[in-house]
């Protein structure tokens, strides 16, 4: 079947939580034939251009960037343009997402969906720079306009680091603030009045984390046979980030990691990427970096399933089962300003494969064993569990 | 932070037709800030209306939005795109509210009217004088009760906007407002900006519900617009109701978590019943579900949910959870007013208890015996067994052991003893199911309420398991208990119902499964007499009786209370040994403890045993008072006293004396001492009393048979004499010497049993003697003679001494065949000679062990001829009191038969002692009898001297050796 978008989404949706595939089955699947969505389907989607016309689609795609900043160069622009036509790409950075909006002049709306199948990532309303990306975008400004607006703006502002803590309410109201800014001053004067408000790091998906690593670092929930003690958080990272399975880079410098980076295939970079480590989770505890959608799924995971609690009213189906933990995903990554699960991309394919086993209290099973199969060789630098 | 500036008091805010003069701000949100007003009503000028004004006064976070100097809200170019969007929900608001107050204008508070006035809208609202919830309700509630009430109120309130298809989507304890109070308080919903169709196609393009953290449902947050519905705003409900029993909303974590979080450690939950603190959790569970399809789908669903739990608070109905709350509380009721029944709750202390079916069928644990009843074809199971094999026990203990969380699937399990049936009674079960229960307003009679109970049990809802009613003592059922068979036959075909009943005996004509209890294996006896201490019994009768659980707990307790190990033969030895430790442990407190204890197991107690197999069932303090202060009356008097010897001199102490009322001496016997401290009573709910146990009760029986032929004995005694003094008397002096000097004879049945133990006592000193000289002459060693000396030691028999006090009581009567007086105090003499020798000749064993083995300066052979003076002086003693007392009586011509087979049974030996004897071939004179009596004496004196012999010559014997 020939990709078509939101019917190729639910229908890998449905294949997973039909559960007719075996593991094995699945990691072959999502290896042979898992219909991941590339970003030339997006690209392809947006521009209106089949897929399947690749020279046209690259045509028109260097056209839209390069009328967009006319001072880029061409051959760097063709060039880019490539590395996002091959098939075993699947990210490209938020920033190029935005010019590309820009290019295609969405509505905010439709910027916001082509971002996170881009870029993974969706426009942060507490983001100044964000912000002014979405001004520009409902004001109708060019790429480079807003370029410019957010080197004069962001600069004056100074960078925001906003600690207030997060409601929804208050997201939401900035949300509605920020449809409505119509001038620059408005815009200057909005960014200046909600310093507090705003800031890069997403607070609620913070909150979130901090809430998790309390739940995991319980003593009676590590070992009840053992005496009981906190989990410290290289044990939490050993033990429920499954890092025995991921391969790390064995040496160190950029060319080596590129050379390592080129070995693996498309997915399993995409599943290794920004995976979780001591020294990443440490950061985030210290809010010196922000807290990924990647590290709030494995500890969603980490965190949830097993019998009720009562024992009682567990009249639930498998398939209830399934589709309120992917609500609660879902309602957990909006709250946070993340994208939702996505079946068409090889890490949301994976977690949503492994919420559909049988028994949820398996689940750590179930992960581990995949991610054996994608990674064969594992870590070796992993720390046992 | 807000700088708008709210209108001060006293601003006048002149609408058309109303003159509205400001007095304070009330509250203010994003949207607007809220005054209570007043104006002057038009006729009665000096009577003001009093109203809320809320004023579109949107929060800007530049102050965009702000009021000039005219008191008018001026909106800067920045704020323009804010402001629109409030004023149409502000519109849209009040569109919601006017529609629904023409729909329900008793629950929607009131909306005068909306002017344009200062650049901005104001909308005119009656004033309902209410708080809002947000105000009132400040950490964890206290009760339960009134927040199900609270919410109960709240979708009420709901309800008026989903009957018009309309969904307020922004309900949270600020927009609640509680108007009244107590009994009498309402809720309603305020702040409609955020109301909408429920159906999203209804909906316009510009709708954009508001998030409130902790109370919006996870569709709106998401996005999912098209999800959002009835079940929208119930979410928020039941996010209300976790507000007010937890102390504060939800957290984004505890919003995302599958379930929510454990409230059964809050402060209402206290003390709560268990199906209560469940119910709680479904309401939560269910309406948090994050899916709204599996949240509550109507106003009324939730409301449904929320009168069971009020019910449930109150206990009121007839409904599963009340009867099984109701199954587990009576039992623990009653193992708890009972000493006698702790031992159920103790595991440790329990025996393995099996059951077997009928027909070699598989015999299993009772756990899983019990366990797997409600799952077998047949609803009625039979439950056999000898007494004391530990029916009630498993009945008791299946419930207590139950699961201690409700569960619907679960089954339900009642205990019911069937001793407390009367005759008559149709209803006796289903009765004594119900009387646990409370029952709504629609259950005015005790026919409605069994009518709903068979109902119940007739159409058992789906899902729910059976009840199991555990029917405990058929056989103690009283009279002809026919009308509870039945009762039992038409419960058992309910198909909600199903029946284990427990007895010794099979029903005559009963079609129903069979088992049968288990004994205890000789492995499980073992070990329960391993863990104590002692000794396995070395008759095979014993080893087999203590395989009944019953048996084997009493041959323990026994073993306990008298602190050493328990020497018995038979059941009745047990028996009688375990009262006896009953007794010995209350002696425990005091000499006075003990013969109250006494009385009260040897007399009250067989008298309660007897009216209760008379009367049948069990008897409550009124129908045992009447038996039981007969007694006391009894212990009063003296022929009581002749029964029970041991009690002479004591009658106060145990009745109580004048000082005591006969309901008191009853509350101390029955109520202090049967029942609560000895546990030989048991009490049901009811009142009633039944004895710990039929085999006890059995031998209560027996006893009390024996005292009251003791007292009919003694009664018939002092009756015949009275009458044979009255014939006398009425007979002249024509009767005639003979008549008058001849004597009345002792009963002969009582001098029989009298002479033939004195008579025995002589023997049993002869063989004791004859082991010390066997000893003493190497031919024996000392453990068997040590036993042998035991064996001959015991003591005089009961019925002994209480014939003998009896004749006593007369001593100027004869025995019947001699004709000859008795002599009493030899008797008692010869009577105690065997038990006092066996704890002499103890330690003349230990002694000689001693010497034998060199621990002493003294050879054997000087220990021995320091010991044969006294062992003969003994020999004496035994013979002249033998003589003394039997003597006179053996010689005659009319000598008992007994006597001729005594004497045909001595040994060659005795007899040839006794026709060598000079004494023997005296006549029964009384100088004869003076100079046996001197020769006993000097015998007393020969024994005196030949002991301090041997003291003075021996050193002091180590205390481990003595």
């Amino acid at each position: 079947m020939e990709p078509n978008g939101v019917g190729m989404t639910e229908f890998m949706l449905s294949t997973i939580s039909s559960k007719t595939l075996t593991l094995s089955e699945a990691v072959r699947q999502l290896k042979e034939n898992a219909y991941m969505r590339t970003i030339k389907e997006t690209l392809a989607l947006y521009c209106g251009i089949g897929a399947k016309d690749e020279g046209a689609l690259k045509k028109r795609v260097t056209e839209l960037l390069l009328q967009s900043d006319p001072e880029a160069k061409r051959d760097s622009v063709e060039r880019k343009v490539r590395t996002w036509m091959k098939d075993d790409a699947q990210a490209i950075g938020k920033r190029a997402a935005v010019q590309l909006a820009f290019a295609l002049h969405l509505l905010v709306e439709d910027a916001d969906h082509m971002l996170v199948r881009l870029s993974g990532e969706r426009f942060h309303w507490r983001d100044p720079e964000d912000i002014i990306w979405v001004y520009g975008l409902n004001n109708r400004l060019s790429f480079p306009q807003a370029n410019d607006l957010c080197q004069r703006l962001l600069g004056r502002a100074g960078a925001a680091q906003g600690r207030e803590e997060r409601t929804d309410a208050m997201t939401a109201m900035v949300k509605n603030r920020v449809m409505n800014l119509k001038t620059e001053d408005e815009l200057a004067a909005f960014l200046e009045g909600a310093r507090d408000e705003l800031g890069k790091l997403h607070n609620t998906a913070y909150s979130l984390f901090m809430d998790f690593l309390s739940l995991l670092g319980l003593p009676d929930l590590n070992d009840f046979l053992a005496e009981a003690r906190e989990m410290p958080i290289k044990e939490i990272v050993a033990t429920y980030m499954y890092n025995n399975c991921i391969p790390r880079a064995h040496a160190a410098g950029k060319k080596a990691k590129e050379a390592d980076a080129s070995m693996q295939s498309a997915i399993q970079r995409d599943i290794r990427q920004n995976w979780p480590d001591e020294v990443v989770l440490s950061r985030m505890i210290h809010r010196e970096t922000d807290v990924t959608r990647k590290v709030l799924i494995l500890l969603f995971l980490a965190c949830d399933g097993g019998e009720s609690e009562y024992g009682d009213y567990s009249d639930d189906t498998p398939e209830d089962v399934f589709q309120d933990m992917y609500a609660r995903m879902n309602s957990m990554l909006s709250d946070c300003g993340f994208a939702p699960l996505d079946s068409r991309t090889s890490f949301d394919w994976m977690v949503l494969y492994c919420m559909c086993t049988d028994e949820s209290i398996f689940i750590d099973d179930t992960v581990q064993r995949f991610l054996s199969e994608i990674f064969p060789s594992g870590s070796g630098d992993g720390e046992e569990t | 932070m807000d700088g708008r500036k709210a209108l001060p008091p006293g601003a006048v805010l002149d609408f058309p037709g109303m003159r509205c003069v400001v007095e304070e701000e009330v509250g203010r949100g994003s949207n607007a800030i809220v005054y209570r007003g007043r104006y002057a009503d038009t006729f009665h000028g000096d009577l003001s209306h009093y109203v809320l004004i809320k004023e579109l006064f949107p929060l800007h976070p530049r102050d965009a939005i702000y009021r000039d100097g005219e008191n008018a809200v001026v909106c800067g170019p920045e704020g323009k795109g804010l402001w629109e969007v409030h004023k149409s929900s502000f519109e849209a608001g009040n569109h919601a509210h006017l529609t629904l107050m023409e729909a329900y204008p008793d629950q929607i508070g009131s909306n005068l009217n909306t002017y344009r006035l200062n650049n901005t809208l104001y909308t005119v609202m009656g004033l309902s004088g209410g708080v809002s919830l947000e105000s009132q309700a400040a950490g964890e509630a206290a009760q339960l009760r009134p927040v199900a009430v609270r919410m109960l109120n709240i979708l009420d309130a709901l309800d008026a906007f989903h009957s018009n298809g309309l969904v307020h989507l922004d309900i949270a304890p600020d927009n609640i407002l509680l108007v009244g109070s107590g009994s009498r308080e309402r809720a309603m919903l305020i702040d409609f900006n955020s109301c909408a169709a429920a159906k999203a196609s209804e909906r316009g393009a510009g709708f954009v519900p508001s998030v409130k953290q902790g109370y919006t449902a996870p569709e709106i947050r998401n996005g999912k617009t098209e999800e959002i519905g009835y079940p929208s705003d119930l979410y928020s409900v039941a996010a209300v109701f976790f507000r007010l029993i937890y102390g504060r909303a939800l957290t984004p974590f505890q919003m995302i978590r599958s379930q929510p979080p454990d409230i059964s450690h809050c402060r209402c939950m206290e003390g709560l019943p268990d199906t209560v603190v469940s119910w709680t959790r479904k309401i939560l569970r269910q309406g948090l579900q994050t899916l709204p399809k599996k949240r509550y789908q109507t106003v009324e669903q939730m409301r449904k949910d929320f009168g069971e739990l009020l019910d449930r608070i109150d206990g009121i109905g007839i409904t599963h959870w009340a009867l099984w709350e109701a199954g587990r509380r009576s039992v623990q009721r009653l193992v708890r007013q009972n000493p006698s029944l702790a031992y159920v709750e103790r595991e440790a202390e329990l025996y393995p208890l099996r059951a077997q079916w009928e027909n070699g069928g598989e015999t299993l644990p009772m756990k899983e015996f019990i366990q797997a009843l409600p799952s077998i074809q047949d609803s009625l199971a039979l439950l056999t067994g000898p007494g004391g094999m530990g029916k009630s026990t498993a009945l008791l203990r299946a419930v207590l052991t139950a699961p201690g969380a409700y569960s619907p699937a679960g089954c339900v399990m009642m205990y019911l003893p069937l001793s407390g049936w009367k005759n008559g009674e149709r209803h006796y079960i289903q009765d004594h199911i119900l009387q646990e229960l409370r029952f709504d307003a629609a259950t005015r009679t005790l026919e409605d309420a069994r009518r709903a109970l068979t109902a119940l049990l007739r159409e058992p809802k789906a899902g729910e398991g059976p009840m199991l009613l555990l029917l405990d003592g058929w056989n103690e059922a009283p009279g002809e208990p026919g009308e509870l068979m039945q009762e039992i036959l038409e419960l058992a075909a309910l198909p909600g119902v199903k029946i284990l009943m427990a007895s010794r005996t099979v029903p005559q004509g009963l079609a129903a499964r069979q088992a049968r209890m288990a004994p205890l294996t000789q492995e499980d006896v073992g070990e329960a007499l391993l863990r104590h201490g002692l000794l396995t019994p070395e008759k095979k009768e014993m080893q087999r009786l203590l395989q009944t659980p019953m048996m084997l707990s009493l041959f323990i307790q026994t073993a306990q209370a008298q602190n050493s190990q328990v020497l018995c033969e038979t059941e009745q030895e047990l028996l009688t040994n375990y009262l006896n430790a009953l007794c010995e442990k209350a002696g425990q407190e005091s000499e006075n403890a003990r013969f109250r204890a006494e009385a009260a197991i040897y007399l009250v107690l067989p008298a309660i045993a007897r009216k209760m197999k008379k009367q049948g069932g069990a008897l409550d303090d009124q129908m045992l008072m009447e038996p039981v202060l007969r007694c006391r009356k009894a212990l009063s008097g003296r022929r009581l006293n002749r029964a029970f010897p041991e009690w002479i001199g004591h009658g106060d102490e145990i009745t109580g004396g004048a000082d005591m009322s006969g309901d008191s001496w009853y509350g101390m016997i029955v109520q202090q001492l049967l029942w609560r401290q000895l546990g030989l009573l048991v009490r049901d709910e009811a009142g009633g009393y039944h004895i710990l146990h039929q085999i006890i009760q059995d031998d209560l029986i027996r006893r009390d048979a024996a005292n009251r032929r003791a007292v009919r004995s003694a009664r018939l005694r002092v009756g015949t004499a009275a009458a044979a003094v009255a014939v006398f008397l009425l007979v002249s002096s024509v009767a005639g010497y003979e008549m008058f000097g001849r004597r009345k004879p002792y009963d002969e049945v009582m001098s029989e049993s009298v002479l033939n133990d004195a008579w025995r006592k002589f023997n049993s000193c002869n063989l004791q003697i004859e082991a010390m000289e066997n000893l003493l002459s190497g031919q024996l060693e000392a453990a068997p003679c040590a036993d042998q000396v035991k064996k001959n030691g015991a003591k005089a028999l009961r019925t002994v001494l209480v014939a003998l006090a009896d004749m006593q009581s007369d001593a100027s009567r004869v025995i019947p065949w001699s004709q000859a007086p008795f002599d009493f105090d030899h008797c008692a003499q010869l009577l105690s000679l065997p038990a006092a020798q066996a704890e002499e000749y103890q330690a003349y064993i230990q002694g000689y062990e001693l010497v034998r083995r060199g621990g002493t300066e003294t050879s054997p052979e000087d220990y021995a001829k320091a010991l044969r003076p006294v062992l003969e002086a003994e020999r004496d003693i035994a013979q002249l009191l033998c003589q003394i007392v039997c003597m006179p009586h053996m010689n005659s011509d009319n000598q008992n038969q007994t006597w001729v087979s005594i004497k045909a049974n001595m040994s060659t030996d005795q007899l040839l002692a006794w026709s060598l004897s000079s004494i023997a071939q005296a006549s029964q004179s009384e100088k004869t009898m003076s100079v046996l009596i001197d020769a006993l004496e000097l015998a007393y004196q020969r024994r005196q001297e030949a002991i301090s012999n041997m003291n003075f010559s021996f050193v002091e014997l180590p205390p481990a050796a003595a």
